[in-house]
């Protein structure tokens, strides 16, 4: 299994490589590195939603990595291997990140498929696309008996694992599992992107990396939707102060993979980016015109957002075409009348409010905590860091978001609510951490300057 | 000329990645893993670890005369060629073995694995530790034969074993019985022969030993080598122990040479430099003591705020701590017992005790009638997790309201015009026309 991962890796990577040619999007190679998986990700989740055999999209995959190869040996990547070499904090980021992913390997795979969400949404999906040997409608979306398993849900994590089982020959309760152990390894690279050593950036680690506990190793995509929103805000905040492309990039390739992991990540894509044009206003970099003139001079940066998207808009035609719904939004109607009702019935609106930023999460707490630095900051006249304000204004409209589906739910409110509220809103308190992580990360940089990026420390001699 | 160097690691590393994961995947579709899996990846690891330390210790703080890992790039290209032949010599793998949770070889087998050895220890390890009080095994497969002659078999086992050779029962030591040995001798040319051994325990101590022993010489137990899951012969199996012996012998000079180009490098003046620079690093970002101490502050909330991840609703701290230690448990554990962890992952349909008893009774008599549709009771499918799981479980046998082969409770009344096929535990199948 350790093998037919590392494999997998090397593979998406130069997929992703062959996308974006590197020598045109400077960055360090663990920002590359990851991207380049990422969009492997993306790449093969397309590949396969075209309905092809799984064996077609590994020879699809391979040709398109022997491009990337190809490319990487035309030298695109001799600069960046020549900088981590010589860089000296990647000796202790290497050694970390190889832990960190062993740790999750060894864990993910001792133990099998037990709860409810792995064993009857994502991996009972992944093994209908290994049973059928591609993900097609003649797998059996459709039929009565597993509408249970909300066959309209995104299948990234069950296509990648559908096709470890595939490479493996069988099916067993463990070994799907290193789909989440694939899914960590560009996360882990992003996220030590961002190494320095402060508090802010421990703290950023915790919370990544064992702060969700069981959400990374039984099966359950709430943690894997939590840590790429996170990163897409991390990585959009880092572009947001210093414009590199590749972080741009990053973040679009993050959100295109947290919308193909639940549908709570189209919730969260779509707070993303209307928090990003309503900030516009006050930060340039965010506005229309500056994103819109970065789209039309630089095609890579659109062929990374049309493949960050393609496979949001592919499962959507899928569902189309198969006839699968969610049954949160079959009927608008519906929906609305119930939304209504519960919005106005005196109690509902109170007692959901308080469980979703009280009772079930730190929303609350983490709101005051950011005021507090925001306070602090403002004593020192340093200004607020432009990631700081998208990662809230998410966060925000993230919560908005969730309130109004739980309201309008067709299920008991108070059954759905607390069998997932708590899941489902770790991507709104990881979004606030995300802000505090920018917020404090300019305090401790901030003596003498307003702003000391990880690039920068990195840079200084 | 150095990042040519590290690139030419990197992209022997790379390499030498592909073939073994290619090595995997090419056999790894017969549904069984490979015999010397764990040879390459270890030999994997080595390359990875390698060309992670070299990188890491760059190329700058090495002297010139010192960079030069001749025997170590060397043993890597030998070992990547051995390992690109291994495979297509389909030869010295193993047998076959297939265990059953029963004492009778009958119906699905519970686990399916190649054994290069077949001992007691092997046995064990393939039910993880804990074999049921009743089962059976049976390994089959080729066995070769290098010389003609009149050759012994011995099969020492509590309870029973069979041995059959050419499919001819050439050892009976059948039966119920505490540790008992039984010989029988037979002419054998040389070649491959095709050899099946099954062995089956009714309860309490368990054992198995098989030897062999030519042309009234002494017993030793029949090597690994010579058994194979396909018919190959001597020249064949022979060659497959050469390129196994030299895969071995390569691996240690891997570790050897890496672990002296290591030590090389540890011993530069420079790395002592760049740990001394690292720790300066560590201090800069806080160039103002009220922001340092605001950041502590702040860090000491955020670690007491209540934090809803997968472990529970705990303060973020007790979270995190929870985690790092479940995470350290599985590894501790994995580590004291890699060959359980291994099987997990090499044994098709392991885990899946996991299942309900009366899901895993319905997927075994589902699979032994061949039944494609199926339905269910009012009664069982009024358990919702039962019903979920035989779904998701049988798939794709389907459910369907009309089937004819229906799942009932043990404890329910028998259904006029319902002739009952097969009763477990806690469900029935019956069959209403």
């Amino acid at each position: 299994m350790f093998i037919v991962l590392s494999l997998s890796t090397v593979c998406l990577f130069l997929m992703g490589s062959a996308a974006v040619p590197f020598s045109r999007i400077p960055g360090r190679f663990f920002e590359q590195a990851a991207l380049a998986i990422g969009l492997g990700i993306l790449i093969d989740y397309c590949l396969m939603l075209t309905g092809q055999p799984i064996a077609r999209v590994f020879a699809a995959a391979l040709l398109v990595g022997f491009l990337g190869a190809f490319r990487l040996w035309r030298g695109a990547r001799v600069q960046s291997v020549r900088r981590m070499l010589e860089s000296r904090t990647t000796v202790i980021s290497i050694a970390v990140v190889i832990y960190i992913l062993g740790m999750y390997y060894i864990r993910a795979l001792s133990e099998p498929l037990v709860r409810w969400d792995g064993r009857s949404i994502w991996f009972f999906h992944a093994r209908m696309i290994w049973i059928e040997g591609a993900l097609r409608e003649t797998a059996g979306w459709t039929h009565p008996s597993i509408v249970f398993s909300h066959p309209d849900y995104p299948l990234l994590v069950p296509a990648i694992a559908a096709q470890l089982a595939y490479l493996k020959g069988y099916w067993n309760e463990f070994l799907p599992k290193g789909s989440l152990v694939l899914m960590l390894v560009p996360i882990a690279l992003w996220v030590f992107s961002f190494r320095k050593m402060t508090l802010s950036f421990i703290l950023l680690v915790l919370a990544i990396f064992a702060g969700l506990g069981a959400w990374q190793w039984n099966g359950f995509m709430d943690g894997y939707l939590v840590i790429y929103s996170a990163v897409a805000l991390l990585t959009f905040g880092r572009y947001l102060s210093q414009g590199n492309t590749v972080d741009l990039c990053s973040a679009m390739v993050a959100v295109g993979i947290a919308a193909s992991l639940k549908n709570e990540g189209l919730l969260f894509a779509a707070c993303f980016l209307a928090s990003v044009l309503a900030l516009g206003a006050k930060y340039p970099e965010c506005s229309v015109t500056s994103l819109g003139a970065r789209l039309r001079s630089d095609y890579l940066v659109v062929g990374v957002l049309l493949l960050s998207i393609a496979p949001t808009l592919m499962w959507a035609v899928c569902k189309k075409a198969w006839g699968l719904q969610s049954e949160l939004v079959d009927d608008p109607f519906g929906t609305f009348t119930r939304l209504s009702v519960r919005l106005f019935d005196g109690t509902t609106p109170q007692y959901l409010l308080n469980y979703l930023t009280v009772q079930a999460t730190a929303i609350s707490l983490l709101t005051l905590v950011v005021a507090a630095i925001v306070i602090f900051q403002r004593s020192w006249r340093l200004k607020l860091h432009p990631g700081a304000a998208v990662a809230a204004l998410t966060a925000a409209l993230y919560v908005c978001g969730l309130y109004a589906t739980y309201l309008s739910t067709p299920y008991n409110l108070y059954f759905h609510v607390t069998t997932s509220g708590t899941r489902t809103m770790t991507t709104g308190t990881v979004a606030l951490l995300v802000g505090v992580f920018f917020l404090l990360s300019d305090l401790e940089a901030s003596g003498g300057r307003v702003e000391q990026t990880a690039h920068e420390w990195q840079s200084t001699p | 000329m150095a990042v040519a160097f590290e690139l030419t690691i990197l992209v022997a590393t790379a390499v030498a990645g592909l073939l073994t994961g290619g090595t995997v995947v090419a056999l790894g579709r017969d549904a069984l893993p490979l015999v010397q899996t764990s040879t390459a990846a270890f030999a994997w690891l080595l390359c990875a670890g390698f060309a992670g330390l070299r990188m890491a210790l760059g190329s700058r703080l090495m002297d010139a005369r010192r960079r030069r890992p001749l025997l170590l790039l060397t043993a890597i290209s030998f070992w990547m060629l051995l390992g690109l032949v291994r495979p297509t010599l389909r030869a010295g793998d193993g047998l076959t073995a297939h265990y059953f949770a029963n004492a009778a070889w009958d119906g699905q087998p519970a686990r399916l694995f190649v054994d290069s050895r077949i001992s007691t220890a092997r046995m064990r390890v393939r039910w993880n530790g804990r074999p049921p009080a009743r089962f059976s095994a049976r390994w089959v497969g080729y066995l070769a034969v290098g010389h003609a002659g009149r050759y012994r078999f011995t099969t020492t086992s509590d309870d029973g074993s069979q041995l059959f050779i050419d499919g001819r029962l050439v050892v009976d030591n059948s039966g119920p019985h505490s540790r008992l040995a039984r010989s029988a001798e037979i002419d054998l040319a040389p070649g491959s022969h095709r050899v099946r051994l099954d062995y089956v325990q009714f309860g309490g101590d368990a054992e198995l030993m098989w030897t062999w022993a030519r042309d009234g010489g002494p017993d030793s137990r029949v090597p690994a080598w010579v058994l194979s899951r396909r018919a190959a012969g001597y020249d064949t199996v022979l060659a497959a122990r050469f390129v196994d012996v030299g895969l071995g012998i390569l691996a240690v000079v891997i570790v050897l040479s890496t672990g002296r180009y290591v030590v090389v490098g540890f011993q530069s003046e420079r790395i002592r430099q760049g740990i001394e620079r690292i720790r300066a690093d560590v201090t800069r970002p806080y160039r103002d003591g009220a922001a340092f101490a605001f950041s502590v502050v702040i860090f000491g909330v955020l670690l007491w705020v209540p934090w809803p991840g997968g472990i529970g609703h705990w303060s973020f701290y007790r979270s995190v701590l929870s985690t790092i230690r479940d995470v350290h448990r599985s590894a501790a554990k994995a580590v004291g017992a890699p060959t359980v962890f291994q099987a997990n992952l090499n044994t098709p349909r392991a885990g899946e005790e996991v299942l309900p008893v009366s899901v895993r009774e319905m997927v075994a008599m589902l699979e032994a009638h061949n039944v494609e549709r199926y339905a269910l009771s009012d009664r069982v499918a009024a358990n919702v997790w039962v019903y979920q799981q035989i779904v998701a479980s049988a798939w794709p046998r389907r459910l369907e309201r009309d089937a004819k082969a229906r799942f009932v409770h043990i404890a329910e009344p028998a259904t006029p015009g319902c002739s009952q096929i097969e009763s477990r535990t806690e469900v029935s199948l019956v069959h209403c026309p």
